[in-house]
């Protein structure tokens, strides 16, 4: 009798630390919710459109995972989102400043013609 | 008990080998020959050190993870190194662009102002050269007797010489028209009417006609100096319109004229 209160006192033990050690319910998967819905723009989808369904797929698997209670997988897909996130962003400002500089050397090659028809003599110092 | 001491240190060489050697796992090679590649490139550090740390961290986690067994783990941390890595290629050629960006519009407010001082420059040659222009055109005109009417500018050429009877212009007649000439040129927006007066001597018909015939004279002399004949026009007037008396010799003078009537910049658009 003695013997079986304390196996199971093990046992709860033994239980209650291995409770302890799983991983809890995700808090990073709202946060990848939010950042999700903010690439969810034509600004985005302008660009880097496949990237942003990609993400939108790995959310749902993040939400599926949550819904099974497997808060390890949602945890590690929503910090993965987070940063796929950051990623579509960047590479949006990255082409928008891209395409701002194709269109501002297109300007300066019109303006150049133009000073070189009104008076080519004195743009030598700007083509230095 | 020899071979109970050798095979325990079998045992212990054989445990010491598997620790020292792990085994390789290509993910995590690549994502660290890919972050060394990454750090590498120049500025990158200037712009993402803090996004190479992060990176550099997950590396370290990923192996801790593979050392424990834990791949699954250490597939996780590869992925957030190598995302890490991508983010910080981007932020350098955002920057780079941002760099591009503002010297480009140096570049082209420079060259805006540049155009500005151009075309002011341009604009104040051409006002000088105007006025320059409408001085020599006006001295050239003070020739004339000139007064202005609401037709325009009326030309009065009293000495303009004709083959006495006919309509032919007498040669030095051109040098007469030389500033009306030259006032045409260098206006070639400005229309004309030649109108021909004869004094009251003879047959009024004939006066009429031949005041028309000499006005067509002076208007085939512009025309062969490459004035556009459309710009003239020409009346006839004979008798009808007299300044002076026609009793003295000095009245049908100034009776006997060429008129010149500089229409308006508005009566062209008529």
């Amino acid at each position: 009798m003695h013997f079986k209160t304390i196996n199971f006192t093990c046992f709860l033990l033994l239980g209650g630390i291995l409770g302890c050690a799983s991983t809890p319910p995700s808090k990073t998967l709202p946060q990848s919710e939010v950042a999700v819905s903010s690439v969810d723009h034509s600004n985005y989808k302008k660009y880097v459109g496949n990237d942003v369904e990609t993400v939108q797929v790995k959310l749902q698997r993040a939400r599926d995972a949550a819904a099974n209670k497997d808060n390890l997988i949602t945890e590690q897909l929503a910090q993965q989102i987070l940063l796929d996130v950051d990623l579509i962003k960047l590479k949006t400002q990255r082409m928008n400043a891209e395409q701002e500089v194709k269109e501002l050397e297109a300007n300066i090659i019109n303006l150049h013609q133009e000073l070189q028809w009104r008076e080519p003599i004195q743009l030598t110092p700007l083509d230095q | 008990m020899l071979i109970k001491f050798n095979l325990q240190v079998i045992i212990f060489f054989f445990l010491i080998s598997c620790a020292s050697a792990p085994k390789s796992y290509p993910p995590l090679e690549d994502a660290k020959s890919s972050l060394t590649t990454t750090k590498q490139e120049q500025d990158i550090q200037e712009v993402a050190s803090v996004t190479l740390f992060q990176a550099d961290e997950y590396i370290q986690i990923a192996e801790q993870a593979l050392q424990e067994g834990d791949s699954s783990t250490a597939d996780h941390y590869i992925y957030l190194s190598i995302r890490k890595q991508e983010i910080a290629k981007e932020l350098l050629l955002k920057h780079q662009y941002e760099q591009e960006l503002d010297k480009l519009k140096q570049q082209q407010q420079e060259m805006i102002a540049h155009a500005r001082h151009i075309e002011s420059k341009r604009a104040y040659t051409e006002t000088q050269t105007a006025q320059q222009r409408v001085k020599k055109l006006e001295q050239a005109l003070g020739q004339y007797q000139a007064e202005e009417t609401s037709r325009g500018t009326l030309l009065v050429i009293n000495d303009l010489l004709f083959v006495t009877g006919g309509a032919d212009l007498e040669p030095e007649s051109a040098r007469r028209l030389e500033p009306l000439l030259q006032y045409l040129q260098g206006n070639p927006q400005r229309e004309i009417i030649i109108e021909g007066h004869t004094d009251s001597m003879g047959e009024a018909s004939k006066n009429k006609r031949l005041s028309q015939q000499r006005a067509d004279a002076v208007k085939q002399y512009l025309s062969s100096r490459g004035i556009v004949a459309s710009r003239i026009e020409t009346r006839g007037f004979g008798e009808e319109v007299p300044v002076a008396t026609n009793t003295t010799k000095a009245g049908r003078r100034l009776n006997r004229r060429v008129e010149i009537v500089i229409k308006t910049a508005t009566q062209n658009e008529n």
